[in-house]
């Protein structure tokens, strides 16, 4: 394959055809649907993928667990309130221990809120959106080239930690076209790890406690306990094998910027004045190396599509006042960083022109 | 005129319409083109979730290097077939249908759906004659041999024809256009029957038919 003009979306769904995905189902809804649409064209020429467009996000969320364990590498894509619906399922896939993978991109929330614009509000809910203590992968690309590697990776980190794993996208990030060589970009694919059913085993899939003959321990803190523990060491573990980051830009400035999806992109112009930081594991939170990062500035700005949720984190992490720049209502521009880093004193207005040069 | 450079050495071009009026198959069709003659190319769209009538906006990025920052917020050159566009982006030129220029700006005004209809006859292929006066401004020479696999594959010839037409305007040409009031009127009322939910045929079709016609009532 030559270099070709390839959307976000898009590559999201090469990168999980070339993790070994055989199975998707969705429900379509903006600014997803590429990814559903893609799939069902994919299935009518490659009968051995499955696709399903299911009634709701709540069957479709499902309907991949059940994919996985019989056997397939599985997916679904959706946006905030889909990803809402979805919790409960992603739940019970980290409780049963299901690797499948689910794709949000997110938009301005909450509820349907504004469908086509670009939020980053799903952060906590990719980490805490079900019930109950569970240890979530999340990653989150910044352009077309990681959708698709990173597609690779959430399928490869969901079948070593044996979990669900989040692939967070933007409505830009989704929608953006670069050109892009995927045969350039080399992935190690990992393999199925699970037997499916009807492969000889007996295995018992429940949301109920349940001792390892299936007897149920509903009553019993010590097998919760000891259940606990073994699944999240587990997720901790595997989870140290994706760490995921980037740090750059001008690292001898006072100010760190953290940014993240298509914020990252968007201060790029800034790149002479501050600092980076940038997650691309979103959780489990990359403690260490962002104690490192941090240790070396003065100032620390995150600077994303909400209203300080990945800043409340990096404050807890840091034990240290952080500084917000939320982009907020689908207004994520250049601009809107300047105002915000103007505001907080961190920039000179005058300094930095509209394009980013100085003036 | 040929457009200045922004400052991560990319050009940025912007197309600023309405749900409908065909931003999508403009920018499409240049980023394809840009991308067989081997510019590095973003292509951005930020459009409302309205089908029709909404703000649709392309935002389009090329040069010789990755490019970074994929939001426009400095065109070199806008091209304007609404104003829904976001209301912080500064264009250095504009290229504009009829009454969409505004004070101040450096610009010219061409009837790109009228001169569809007259040259072409049909309004979609304003649209590609708006991409090759795009082109022309923004200094991007090409063969036929790159543009053809851009182009949509219906009417290809007869858009290869209408981008070549476009791209050949000279000022003289467009000088000699532009003032013709009834071009005014027909882009204004085309732009509000999109606007009201007409689809492009109908709504050609009613910018050419008096407002006291019934027609407009449907």
């Amino acid at each position: 394959m030559a270099r070709r003009l390839l959307q976000g979306n898009e590559a999201v769904l090469l990168g999980a055809l070339r993790a070994g995905a055989t199975y998707y189902a969705g429900y379509p809804i903006s600014p997803s649907t590429e990814i559903l649409m893609r799939a069902s064209v994919h299935a009518a020429d490659h009968p051995e993928f499955r696709f399903l467009q299911a009634e709701d996000e709540i069957a479709s969320a499902n309907a991949i667990i059940g994919a996985s364990l019989a056997g397939a590498k599985s997916f679904t894509a959706t946006s905030g309130p889909g990803f809402s619906l979805m919790q409960e399922a992603i739940g019970y896939a980290h409780k049963v221990g299901v690797p499948c993978v689910f794709v949000d991109v997110q938009r301005v929330g909450p509820a349907t809120g504004m469908p086509t614009m670009p939020g980053q509000g799903d952060i906590l809910q990719s980490r805490y959106g079900s019930s109950g203590d569970y240890t979530s992968l999340v990653f989150y690309p910044s352009s077309v080239v990681e959708c698709y590697r990173y597609a690779v990776e959430a399928f490869n980190a969901a079948e070593e930690s044996l979990s669900p794993v989040v692939l967070l996208t933007d409505a830009f990030i989704a929608h953006l076209n670069e050109v892009v060589d995927l045969d350039a970009i080399e992935v190690e694919v990992k393999e199925r790890t699970l037997p499916a059913l009807a492969s000889g085993q007996t295995r018992l899939f429940t949301g109920v406690l349940v001792y390892a003959d299936g007897e149920p321990a509903t009553a019993d803190a010590d097998e919760y306990l000891r259940q606990y523990e073994e699944a999240k060491a587990r997720r901790l573990t595997i989870a140290e094998r994706y760490a995921f980051h980037e740090y750059g830009w001008n690292t001898e400035a006072e100010t760190l910027l953290i940014a993240y999806g298509i914020t990252r992109r968007i201060c790029q112009p800034l790149a002479s004045h501050f600092a980076l930081w940038r997650p691309v594991r979103i959780w489990p939170v990359l403690e260490r190396e962002l104690r490192e990062v941090a240790a070396r500035h003065r100032n620390i700005v995150v600077v994303e599509g909400n209203d300080g949720q990945y800043a409340g984190v990096v404050e807890r992490v840091l034990r240290r006042d952080v500084a917000r720049v939320p982009l907020l209502g689908g207004r994520m521009s250049l601009e809107a960083v300047r105002e915000g880093l103007a505001r907080l004193g961190l920039l000179a207005p005058e300094a930095v022109g509209p394009a980013g040069a100085a003036r | 005129m040929s457009a200045a450079r922004a400052g991560d050495g990319a050009t940025s071009i912007v197309i600023d319409g309405i749900g409908g009026q065909g931003v999508r198959v403009i920018g499409n069709t240049m980023a394809l083109l840009l991308d067989h003659m081997g510019y590095e190319v973003t292509l951005l769209y930020d459009y409302d979730s309205s089908v029709r009538g909404g703000m649709s906006v392309a935002f389009l990025k090329y040069g010789r290097q990755p490019i970074d920052n994929p939001v426009v917020e400095v065109a070199d050159v806008t091209l304007r077939l609404g104003d829904r566009g976001p209301g912080h982006l500064e264009s250095r030129y504009v290229v504009s249908d009829i009454d969409l220029v505004k004070p101040g700006e450096d610009a010219e005004e061409i009837p790109f759906l009228e001169l569809g209809v007259r040259e072409f006859g049909r309004d979609l292929f304003g649209n590609m004659i708006a991409l090759g006066r795009l082109l022309r401004l923004a200094g991007v020479e090409f063969n036929d041999e790159d543009l053809a696999p851009a182009l949509p594959r219906r009417y290809q010839a007869e858009n290869m024809a209408a981008v070549r037409y476009g791209y050949a305007l000279t000022d003289e040409q467009i000088r000699h256009i532009v003032p013709e009031q009834a071009a005014a009127e027909f882009a204004e009322d085309y732009a509000e029957a999109i606007a009201a939910g007409h689809p492009p045929k109908e709504a050609i079709e009613l910018a050419g038919t008096p407002r006291d016609d019934a027609a407009w009532a449907g």
